[in-house]
């Protein structure tokens, strides 16, 4: 018999099927609801009727999130050797899955009807490579039995090996240091819903109720920022660093990271080319002036 | 085979240092343990970078190298780094280390003692054997020896009473940036970055750098200030520690502090010794911004 609070240990995270090698993950589950108030009986102290709550109404179907914070490995996301399969499971493509990913367990709990919200990851130096992700989940949950599965000899991506790069319009920027590194991709989706279906006293034959019949991709941006040093001279209105008098033909920015185990392993590489969309510099007591850009790439 | 105390030489930024009593080195590694959910502990990875720490001790024979100052007046190792080693079987084997900063230098002394001179340094870069082993390049001064009639206190704004011992302290702040490895594609396909980045790409001294300077005196003619007084006027006393030579009376080593505030006075009497008073001084220096 299981004890009555879960275990940490006891806890897995399974994402499609797939075990996480997750350090926390926040798993939320609400039904849209509304008071609905009516009119009541005739009141002959006020010549009138009052209001009166009848019932809260669902609005909606149930919705919920996933947060997951985990630790990248080559392992996990290797497939024969290759790496960079962490896009392949994260399906942050442009021609993205709008299948919804089944299958997924958070400690005591099971549920289907997931969608990719948001993925994105941060380096520093000296320190494990943290990863997290977001999901939207539609309907209902359902208790499982506890579920633990062994790990070892894992090769964790980590800031001791791991590398970083950007390019200025196309010029590599060797006095550049950065300090840390961060990559984000957003997924926006549409949510269709078919009336006729969510009309059909059926969808009550089931706790999840009514759920998306589609959820498709609206469009993907991926955003990668650095802190370090210096920012861009000369950036102009396009944001790129123009150093001619020509704005017409300059080259997208770039930051790279390249992820690598303590090993030495590769994990996978990351991108994002585009325009510069924002640059600081902040200078404070106590510290050395520190700079941050962020350059935008759009998938879709 | 063990080695005695007489093998050994402590060797920095090529002097070898005189007096030595004892030297402590070590380093240490910050881990951080990997928990996975639903998996427990899998591992502990190395979380900060790597860290060494010396410290000497040392009786104060002659002129310190460590002071060696720059065209500007101020210490050397408050912005330079210095490298280091201890060897012994002939110079043969040792214990090194490279990029270390002086984070404290400290001067104690009593009434029929040498002084003793503290130093910490904290190590950014490489650290163990077979690092910066090279044997003292550089000659030392003259030994010479203090003694109680031949180390002067003066402090600007009084007469000082008989002095029983001093403590001159001065701690500097340390902050080492380190930036993450750099490489490109081509550093991709062959798994390693072109820039490894393992040490500080600038380590920097916050300024001001604190220094105090406490002395003992036998209470004789001073007497303990009105602290209202104190506060109101806030006066700045130059206190300076004169250590010379006993025998040719010439200078060995020579603490200052400018513009600095008295910020503790204590007096203390008991049955077994004579009344003193404890009195504490606090300077600040700073980058290149003079004080007044």
């Amino acid at each position: 018999m299981s004890d009555k609070l879960l275990r940490f240990e006891d806890g897995k995270v399974t994402i499609g099927g797939k075990d996480l090698l997750a350090s926390s993950a926040n798993l939320s589950i609400s039904p849209k609801l509304e008071a609905e108030r009516v009119y009541g009986d005739y009141d002959s102290s006020i010549v009138g009727a009052k209001t009166e709550f009848v019932k809260f109404a669902p609005v909606g179907g149930l919705t919920g999130k996933l947060s997951i914070n985990f630790y990248i490995s080559s392992d996990k996301f290797t497939v024969d050797g290759n790496p960079n399969s962490i896009e392949r499971m994260f399906d942050i493509v442009a021609g993205m899955d709008e299948r919804s990913i089944n299958n997924n367990i958070v400690g005591r709990y099971s549920f289907n009807n997931m969608y990719l919200n948001s993925f994105g990851f941060e380096m520093s130096p000296f320190k494990m490579v943290m990863a997290t992700a977001s999901y939207d989940i539609y309907g209902s949950i359902e208790r499982v039995i506890d579920q633990r599965f062994r790990q070892s000899d894992v090769n964790f991506a980590h800031g001791l090996k791991s590398f970083g790069n950007i390019l200025a319009s196309g010029v590599e920027q060797n006095e550049f240091e950065i300090s840390k590194l961060k990559y984000t991709i957003v997924v926006n989706r549409k949510i269709h819903d078919q009336i006729r279906a969510n009309e059909n006293t059926s969808i009550n034959t089931s706790p999840s109720g009514t759920v998306p019949v589609r959820c498709s991709v609206e469009n993907i941006e991926k955003e990668m920022r650095i802190e370090g040093n210096e920012i861009i001279e000369k950036i102009n209105i396009y944001g790129g660093k123009q150093t001619s008098s020509v704005a017409e033909g300059i080259e997208d920015s770039k930051i790279e990271a390249f992820l690598l185990s303590l090993e030495g392993e590769k994990v996978a590489r990351f991108s994002a080319k585009g325009k510069i969309q924002t640059q600081d510099i902040a200078i404070s007591e106590g510290q050395h002036a520190m700079a941050n850009i962020t350059i935008k790439e759009i998938i879709k | 085979m063990s080695y005695s105390n007489y093998e050994q030489t402590v060797i920095i930024n090529g002097y070898e240092l005189l007096g030595v009593q004892s030297v402590d080195g070590s380093y240490g590694i910050s881990e951080k343990p990997i928990r996975v959910a639903g998996v427990g502990f899998i591992d502990a990875l190395i979380d900060s970078p790597l860290q060494g720490n010396f410290s000497i001790g040392r009786k104060m024979v002659g002129y310190d190298p460590l002071l060696e100052k720059n065209i500007y007046g101020k210490y050397k190792f408050d912005e330079e780094e210095i490298n280091g080693s201890i060897l012994y079987e002939n110079n043969t084997k040792g214990f090194g280390f490279t990029k270390g900063r002086v984070s404290r230098y400290s001067v104690n002394c009593s009434v029929g003692e040498i002084p003793d001179i503290q130093t910490d340094i904290i190590v950014y870069g490489q650290l163990g054997k077979d690092v910066s082993m090279n044997p003292a390049t550089k000659e030392n001064k003259n030994i010479k020896y203090p003694d109680q009639s031949t180390i002067r206190v003066t402090i600007s704004d009084f007469s000082i009473d008989a002095v029983s011992s001093f403590a001159y302290s001065r701690g500097i702040n340390v902050n080492a940036v380190y930036g993450l490895p750099k490489g490109d594609s081509s550093d991709w396909e062959n798994s390693q970055a072109s820039v490894k980045n393992l040490e500080p790409i600038q380590i920097d001294t916050q300024y001001p750098i604190e220094t105090d300077i406490n002395v003992s005196i036998i209470a004789d003619q001073y007497e303990i200030r009105e602290i209202k007084d104190r506060i109101q006027s806030a006066p700045k006393s130059d206190v300076k520690i004169e250590i010379l030579d006993s025998y040719a009376q010439t200078d060995i080593n020579t603490f200052e502090i400018e513009s600095a505030r008295l910020i503790s006075e204590a007096i203390n009497s008991t049955v077994a010794e004579e009344m003193n008073i404890s009195l504490a001084y606090k300077g600040y220096e700073t980058y290149h911004n003079p004080l007044v």
